[in-house]
């Protein structure tokens, strides 16, 4: 019995009907996949490969580029350029255009979910005002590593998130809550980390400013560090968020939503004017950047309910969690009544007490 | 084959064929019926269905320690007499016949849609099939040791798996609690009642005298019950606050997604892949004990043998009759597999239970 089953082991061992079996060098190893869309020519993708033939050792890669009726079409058609199958299971970067943003996103969107290979822990930007192509191209000449990039800009600039597209979806999916993407331009054929997009379920409907960027990061507790200046010239501060925290609490009775946000900061410039030597001083300071930073906040907060109709912080999808009934208005942003509170917290002034 | 049950059976590794059926019968399948009932409020049909296990578990303890010398098809003869005992042992069996087709496929098809989609199911299942053919040699102490094995190792990585993803979870995921509705979270607790009899059934596969250290049995089948509800428990715990309500309710193996986000210092990644591993010992594990008792209630002629291969053959046939795709599979599942359970196995223990209650009270 047993050397019959051993037998048929062998056989089917031999008969090796895997047929996902891929060697390493059979397989092309996508860094980047650029997605545009036209009524005409349906899906255009731009996909860099690594160099595995080990030649060069640089980051630059091989583009490939075909187009097609669906996004898995348009990447199968690569193997007309390409004598390897790609593979995206280590893709870091997806960049989609502002036409499939605003009408495509979905759809798109859906190949790379229900690609078994992935993990969809890569970084999806959408591409302001360039054509991918052109910023898949200046990509791959200029041997841009868009994630190291864009997880800079998050911790050093607090206009970009780190949001991959496992924690996208889940934003796109969870109730009264809409999503923000990062984007990335070309600036004097430079790459650079843009305004994020905002979106309206799966739609895009435009990018938000610089200013308001950072706000909203501070708004969803996805802040790492961020400058913030009050006052002008000689009574200049600049002031670095080291560190934030937004608790939301909703007040069923009185309707009321109340963000307290609670920012740890160290200055780190100053106009000549300003003499930080007493703590009256730095309360002083705390003040004005509350005020600041209040104000932007709010205004951020009223640009998305009056201009944009979009719910960026969730405030739906926390009147959901507390099945409250005011979720089912469909006009809940205009019904529920937003409170904000700043307190700032003065850490560290720079060690240096003015005496120039 | 089989029979022969010379070499002792520990306890501990007697009592921990729970956690390695309760792993394979859950995970892509119980778990699946429950999330789509009930989505995150899950984890509250598993406390209360654990809760409520407690007596199918006190039910599979008495007729384990008041029925010292036999087995459940000896058992049910001999409280049932030869015609009506044969017969429950036949239902028993059909039930344990359904079980395994379902873990078969279901295996087949979680290899076939995370790994090798371009592999014939086929070829799967005969990769299935074949250690089990094998492992049908063996007899049950072996059995028992090698689902130990599997087990302790499961275990290691389920937990080193799920510490890895800790960054992931999301509290505010747990919520909203109770959206689902009163008769759903009902469906789901039942849900997770019933098939809980399955790893308990299980341990009905010998008697106590086979067990050399019977004394301290009762002690740890109590601790290993408890232990495989908490980790299973856990299990689901983090697989709703890493994935939330939503986002896991769009995929077919949840568990297996949201430990695609582990990650520990981004050096060791996609562990899933090992659990993946340990999954199919945990339903190779299930099906060897299934496969035990469908060749023990055939008969014993000079064929026993073949018996393996015979259902190994039969079970690659059905299913490709029965579940001609994956959709027609997850219909079925959610349609009739707890049913399967409660009509096949459920209430035949109960019945058991029940005559061996009613014959103890005539004796004293």
């Amino acid at each position: 019995m047993r050397k019959y089953v051993i037998a048929l082991i062998l056989i089917v061992l031999c008969f090796n009907g895997l047929d996902n079996l891929r060697e390493l060098s059979d397989l092309a190893i996508v860094r980047v996949i650029g997605i545009d869309y036209s009524e005409e020519d349906g899906y255009k993708v731009n996909v860099i490969v690594r160099d595995t033939t080990g030649k060069d050792n640089s980051e630059k890669g091989k583009i490939y580029e075909a187009q097609g009726k669906s996004v898995q079409e348009a990447v199968r058609y690569i193997v007309d350029e390409s004598p390897k199958k790609l593979y995206i299971a280590h893709m870091q970067t997806l960049i989609l255009s502002e036409k499939v943003a605003r009408e495509k996103m979905e759809n798109t969107l859906d190949f790379f979910i229900r690609d078994n290979e992935g993990s969809n822990n890569f970084y999806l930007f959408i591409a302001k005002e360039n054509d991918v192509k052109d910023i898949i191209q200046t990509i791959n000449e200029e041997k841009i590593d868009m994630k190291e990039m864009l997880l800079s800009s998050a911790k050093y600039r607090g206009n970009s998130n780190s949001y991959t597209l496992n924690d996208i979806i889940k934003d796109i999916l969870r109730p009264g809550i809409d999503i923000i993407v990062n984007s990335c331009t070309l600036n004097n054929d430079k790459i650079e980390i843009s305004d994020m997009a905002f979106f309206k379920s799966w739609n895009m409907l435009g990018f938000l400013d610089d200013e308001d960027s950072i706000i909203f990061n501070i708004l969803n507790n996805n802040l790492e560090n961020a400058i913030i200046s009050v006052g002008e010239e000689d009574n200049l501060i600049v002031s670095e968020i080291i560190s934030s925290k937004n608790n939301v609490k909703l007040d069923k009775e009185k309707n009321q939503v109340k963000m307290e946000i609670n920012l740890d900061m160290n200055i780190s410039e100053t106009g000549k004017d300003i003499i930080i030597k007493t703590s009256e001083t730095t309360d002083k300071i705390e003040e004005e950047l509350e005020a600041e930073i209040k104000g932007r906040v709010d205004n951020a907060i009223f640009t998305m309910i009056d201009e944009y109709d979009t719910d960026l912080i969730g405030i739906g999808n926390l009147l959901y969690r507390k099945k409250d009934l005011l979720f089912n208005d469909s006009d809940y942003l205009k019904k529920v009544n937003i409170v904000t509170d700043v307190k700032v917290r003065i850490l560290n002034q720079g060690g240096v007490i003015k005496k120039w | 084959m089989v029979e022969k049950d010379s070499e002792k059976i520990y306890s501990f590794g007697y009592s921990f064929i729970m956690f390695t059926a309760t792993l394979s019968i859950f995970i892509g399948k119980g778990s699946y019926i429950m999330f789509s009932l009930t989505q995150n409020d899950t984890i509250i049909a598993i406390i209360l269905g654990f809760i409520l296990s407690f007596i199918t578990f006190y039910i599979v303890r008495y007729i384990i320690n008041k029925n010292e010398t036999n087995n459940i098809y000896e058992l049910n003869e001999n409280l049932f007499g030869s015609f009506l005992g044969k017969a429950l042992n036949i239902i028993m069996a059909i039930g344990f016949y359904i079980i395994s087709l379902v873990i078969l496929y279901n295996m087949a098809d979680f290899f076939n849609t995370e790994y090798l989609p371009e592999t014939s199911v086929d070829y799967l299942k005969i990769l299935v099939l074949l250690p089990l053919i094998y492992l049908s040699t063996k007899n049950l102490s072996t059995l028992i040791k090698t689902n130990q094995v599997f087990s302790i190792v499961s275990f290691i990585f389920i937990v080193f798996g799920f510490l890895g993803t800790f960054q992931e979870l999301n509290i505010t995921n747990i919520e909203p609690l109770f959206l689902s509705s009163k008769t759903s979270i009902i469906k789901s607790i039942l849900t997770y009642f019933i098939l809980f009899a399955v790893p308990l059934v299980m341990l009905l596969v010998t008697s106590k005298k086979n067990i050399k250290d019977s004394d301290r049995l009762n002690g740890n089948l109590l601790k290993v019950f408890i232990f495989t509800n908490v980790i299973f428990g856990l299990i689901i715990l983090a697989t709703i606050l890493i994935l939330g309500r939503e986002y896991l309710s769009i995929f077919r193996f949840p568990e297996h997604i949201s430990l695609k986000q582990f990650s520990l210092f981004n050096i060791l990644e996609r562990i899933e892949n090992i659990l993946a591993l340990q999954y199919y010992f945990n339903c190779v594990g299930l099906l060897s004990f299934l496969y035990y008792f469908l060749i023990n209630i055939m008969p014993k002629t000079r064929f026993r043998r073949y018996y393996s291969v015979l259902i190994a053959l039969s079970q690659f046939i059905i299913t490709n009759v029965i579940f001609k795709n994956t959709i027609t599979f997850i219909e079925m599942l959610k349609g009739y597999f707890v049913y399967s359970v409660l009509i096949f196995i459920f209430i035949p223990l109960i019945a058991t239970y029940c005559r061996l209650l009613v014959k103890r009270k005539n004796i004293t």
